[in-house]
């Protein structure tokens, strides 16, 4: 089982990965955005010692089942099924929309699992705030 | 054909005294079975289980249809298929973009299924009309609540 430090430096190393993902790239922004907060879950249950963890339906369960993880559950049930929809997505892009991105994917679910995680973890880890980029690379 | 006194007993398997004792079973198209009495005896715990779960499955999608009528203008569709060994319930909302708060409501009907149905783990997603099938086969899927999926006329074509 990877300890709570690992589990934190791979949540650090996604959100800061997703703060270069243009906007263009939502199935990315969301599949990242995923990949961070459930590095930041399992930093979480690191920390409380939860073992057998050994795939995402045990994750959603133990988050189900215990009243201390309820409000993170709440944020992190639509993101995993947002990033479950949008990666296998034909056209990605049209599932949501660039100005929803921010306000309701990032600032609504991201943020609060990672602030939940910091206050259950007794750790202010000086994250950052979150900013999308907004411009495309040019090739 | 009549039958004879004996063959009207029940036959009866004990746990504790046949549980190695061969029981062997014919069938019209004289297929034989041989089983020991352990055997016997967990089969038929199995089906009960089985039915027992079908019991619990058939009340949740009940319920998750009720839930979804309720919200009949946001949700254009649902359906339920198995996805490994779980129960996935798939719904399409009215609009082509993600509801958000259709999102949020089905995060606290998955921990509302979990507290009230004994049927497993419970997966439920969102996931646009247009592109359903790239989810679950709609036609061996059980359509639960709204329109029935169908193809795009363009595929058909």
């Amino acid at each position: 089982m990877a300890s709570l430090g690992n589990h934190i430096r791979q949540w650090k190393h996604n959100r800061t990965f997703l703060t270069m993902i243009p906007l263009d790239y939502r199935d990315w922004i969301i599949t990242i955005a995923f990949y961070s907060a459930l590095h930041a879950i399992d930093a979480l249950l690191a920390f409380d010692k939860v073992r057998g963890i050994t795939s995402h339906q045990a994750r959603n369960d133990v988050l189900m089942r215990t009243n201390r993880y309820q409000r993170i559950y709440k944020a992190y049930h639509p993101l995993y099924s947002l990033s479950r929809t949008i990666r296998y997505l034909a056209d990605p892009q049209a599932w949501i929309s660039a100005e929803d991105t921010q306000p309701r994917v990032i600032d609504a679910y991201l943020v609060p699992i990672e602030q939940s995680v910091e206050r259950l973890i007794g750790q202010d880890l000086q994250l950052g705030k979150l900013r999308i980029t907004a411009a495309s690379p040019k090739c | 054909m009549t039958r004879t006194r004996a063959q009207r007993a029940p036959i009866r398997i004990s746990e504790s005294h046949d549980a190695e004792r061969s029981v062997v079973l014919q069938s019209d198209d004289d297929d034989v079975f041989v089983r020991t009495g352990k055997q016997v005896i967990a089969a038929c715990r199995l089906g009960i289980s089985l039915d027992l779960w079908l019991q619990e499955l058939h009340a949740m999608l009940g319920d998750v249809q009720r839930w979804a009528a309720d919200r009949g203008a946001q949700i254009r569709t649902c359906y339920c298929a198995p996805r490994g060994g779980r129960v996935a319930l798939f719904f399409a909302p009215a609009s082509s973009t993600v509801d958000f708060t259709l999102a949020d409501e089905l995060a606290e009907l998955s921990v509302n299924l979990l507290q009230r149905y004994n049927v497993g783990s419970t997966e439920v997603q969102q996931v646009p009309w247009d592109e359903l099938d790239r989810f679950l086969d709609p036609q061996a899927a059980r359509h639960v609540h709204g329109e029935p999926w169908q193809p795009h006329p363009t595929v058909e074509a």
